[in-house]
């Protein structure tokens, strides 16, 4: 336990030394500055296109960012070789896994609450009218995406030789969840037999982090309606207050399995290195 | 005019004294002896006088064939528990008023059933098995703040249950300010003029406001929430529908906000449409006017099949999936707002100097199979959409797009209040410190 506290230590010092955290700091600031702006044309309470379009914004910019600084992290360690000099002494793989894993989260979400803090301050400066309750969703929309992209940073950054590898993948997976997710999925579900669609569009959902997270904010923030009777179950599900929780559940075994992932590959690496 | 204080108090008072002093026995308890039959006590009574009767429980049926009022001086309940109406009136002119109305009776039977002209029923409280109030060729009635509600039994099924208002071949009628809940069609209207329903709140029910066949009539100020549908207007004439509002109807795969079967040269003004399957359906609807209307958060917004020379002006769509499904191009659409549109204003004069083609790919999509709707609005069908604008041309157009939401901004209920921007400022306070001393503390610190 303490092995993994002093594990994530480092990484939070690394991480705040490193230009890349400031830099993208920098970024989500003046991001949450223009969602600010676009939220100001918002005339309804809940989900409106502008809401869809803000919540699209989120989706480019916060899950590209965690990749790069989650992958990009663990590549580094093999790069510069203190992999090799921390597995000669009595860390286990765990440690330094769940370590790595917490100090990454809290650095990025030291980013998020950044430019969401300025965004909260800013609103009651300029006297935009922000909901509470659509700010603390977007926030934790944010915060969710970063940590079920983060574990998948984790993945990328495992498989990488080095940060060359890392941005590819990285780029690609983004690529693939978020902007070419509906356009993939619409033409080669059409070779599947009618039936089959939807269960299968609905196991694909909870495999991607991005729709699986817009999907719950976009219902807790009343728009349940829109996704139609296909999907009413669902909305009752989530919409209850039960449904919060079996959200987080999901989250939960989502993180676990990909740490999972993570730490079998190390620990593979280890033994063999 | 004659006033007869029926004073049944010192009768009630002795049944409870013989009750308690009955040996073996407890505190009274309402047994039917405690019932007091209501018939007597209107058979009694002159025509032109006013009953005021005293608190307690009465037994129904009653008849009434002569010109009187009845009202209550407390707590008054008139218990039926035949397959006959609580209440008939046959005379004109009657006036019932604070009458608590319990229907055990189901069927056709009612609450209140009238067969005359200008009778007034007010601050009723009707709980019914059947119906509420039946007004069969009943002219001049004045319904006014009643509470009708159905027995809990049958929860979810209104189709089973009897209609809160049920009127027939009456003309001239005003239902107002009553609350309906629990019943199949809260107020059922066939064969009318000159009916004015106005003020009434109706919730799960099947559909809250049904008209058949009813001309030049008023339906405003009405609001429904979970029923299947808001109101169904069905071959009416000059009937204008205005300032109601019908939400959170979507648990049901029907659902619809209104729906407008046969209407012609009807205004529909001022509505607010909430969470729909459809907001507004229109079939064989012609010559009627919509506008300052707000489609919010439904599935389709307005779909219009069949129906010719309709103008669609100056209302708003807010966040429907698809907000008009309009095979018809005699329809006017103009000057409306839609959330989903950007538009450019050179002109300055609020309204855009490009129109608006609806997209029809993602409607296209969902139509080949349903569970697609997962995609709405999602990052990437964003960028499809926009590849495939092939088939604008074909689609329904907005000319003079409105550019800015002036209309129904309360219909968003619940703006961001200060008491939200207090909350919003002091979370970003708290989570700028936070931020700043993780910085600090974690990264910068020896």
């Amino acid at each position: 336990m303490s092995d993994m506290m002093q594990v994530a230590k480092r990484e939070i010092k690394m991480g705040f030394r490193n230009p890349w955290a400031y830099s993208f700091l920098i970024l989500f600031s003046i991001f949450s500055l223009c969602l600010l702006i676009i939220n100001s044309q918002n005339y309804v309470q809940g989900y409106s296109a502008v809401t869809g379009s803000m919540l699209s914004l989120i989706l480019y910019l916060l899950p590209l960012m965690t990749l790069f600084i989650g992958s990009f992290s663990l590549t580094s360690e093999k790069e510069d070789g203190n992999w090799q000099l921390l597995s000669t002494y009595p860390l286990g793989t765990l440690s330094f896994v769940a370590g790595k894993y917490i100090g990454l989260m809290v650095v990025l979400m030291t980013v998020v609450m950044f430019g969401y803090g300025l965004m909260g301050v800013l609103s009651g400066i300029l006297g935009t009218h922000f909901q509470f309750q659509t700010f603390g969703l977007f926030l934790v929309f944010s915060c969710l995406l970063v940590m079920l992209f983060l574990s998948v940073a984790m993945i990328v950054g495992s498989l990488s030789k080095n940060r060359w590898q890392a941005l590819t993948i990285s780029v690609s997976v983004w690529f693939f969840a978020v902007i070419g997710w509906s356009t993939i999925l619409l033409s080669t579900l059409s070779f599947l037999p009618y039936l089959w669609i939807k269960p299968t569009l609905v196991i694909l959902t909870l495999l991607n982090p991005a729709e699986l997270v817009r999907l719950f904010v976009v219902i807790r923030l009343g728009g349940g309606s829109i996704l139609g009777p296909e999907y009413y179950e669902w909305v009752g599900w989530i919409q209850r207050s039960s449904g919060g929780w079996m959200f987080a559940a999901v989250c939960m075994i989502w993180m676990l399995c990909s740490l999972a992932i993570v730490y079998w590959i190390w620990e593979r690496g280890r033994s063999r290195g | 005019m004659l006033l007869i204080r029926v004073r049944l108090v010192f009768v009630f008072f002795l049944l409870n004294l013989i009750c308690i002093w009955k040996p073996g026995t407890g505190l009274a308890e309402p047994t039917p002896t405690t019932l007091i039959p209501l018939q007597p006590v209107i058979d009694r009574a002159q025509e032109g006088d006013t009953i005021l009767l005293s608190p307690g429980t009465y037994l129904g049926p009653v008849t009434i064939d002569k010109k009187i009022s009845i009202q209550s001086s407390g707590s008054v309940t008139l218990v039926n528990n035949t397959q006959e109406s609580a209440i008939s009136i046959h005379a004109n002119g009657v006036l019932l008023q604070g009458l608590n109305i319990e229907q055990n009776g189901d069927g056709e039977s009612a609450g209140v059933e009238l067969h005359a002209n200008d009778v007034q029923l007010k601050e009723l409280v009707i709980h019914t098995k059947g119906y509420g109030i039946l007004l069969r060729d009943s002219n001049r009635t004045l319904i006014q703040n009643n509470r009708i509600s159905g027995f809990e039994q049958n929860i979810g099924k209104p189709e089973q249950k009897g209609n809160g208002i049920d009127l027939y071949n009456s003309h001239d009628n005003q239902i107002l300010g009553n609350k309906i809940t629990s019943m199949r069609d809260a107020i059922y209207m066939e064969k009318g003029r000159n009916e004015t329903i106005k003020g009434n709140q109706i919730s799960y029910s099947r559909y809250a406001i049904h008209c058949m066949y009813i001309d030049d009539s008023l339906v405003s100020h009405n609001e429904g929430e979970h029923n299947f549908t808001g109101a169904m207007v069905m071959v009416v004439r000059n009937t204008t529908v205005s300032d109601n509002s019908f939400r959170k109807q979507n648990e049901n795969v029907y659902a619809q906000g209104m729906l407008l079967y046969d209407v012609q040269k009807s205004v529909i003004k001022s509505n607010v449409l909430e969470g729909n399957r459809v907001g507004i359906y229109m079939e064989n609807a012609s010559d009627n006017q919509l506008s300052d209307n707000v489609l919010l958060q439904n599935f389709v917004g307005i779909q219009m099949i069949q129906s010719e020379q309709n103008l669609l002006q100056h209302n708003a769509f807010v966040s429907n999936v698809v907000d008009t499904a309009n095979k018809d191009s005699s329809n006017q659409i103009t000057g409306n707002y839609w959330d989903s549109f950007q538009g450019i204003d050179i002109t300055n004069d609020g309204f855009s100097d490009i129109s608006y083609s609806m997209n029809s790919f993602y409607q296209n999509v969902i139509s080949s199979n349903a569970a697609y709707q997962l995609f709405f609005q999602s990052p990437g069908m964003t960028f499809l959409s926009e590849i495939f604008t092939g088939d604008q041309k074909q689609g329904t157009r907005d000319n003079a797009p409105m550019m800015k939401m002036d209309i129904g901004r309360e219909a968003g209920h619940g703006h961001a209040t200060a008491n939200d921007n207090r909350k919003v400022v002091t979370m970003g306070v708290m989570l700028l410190l936070a931020a700043i001393s993780t910085i600090i503390i974690g990264g910068i610190r020896k």
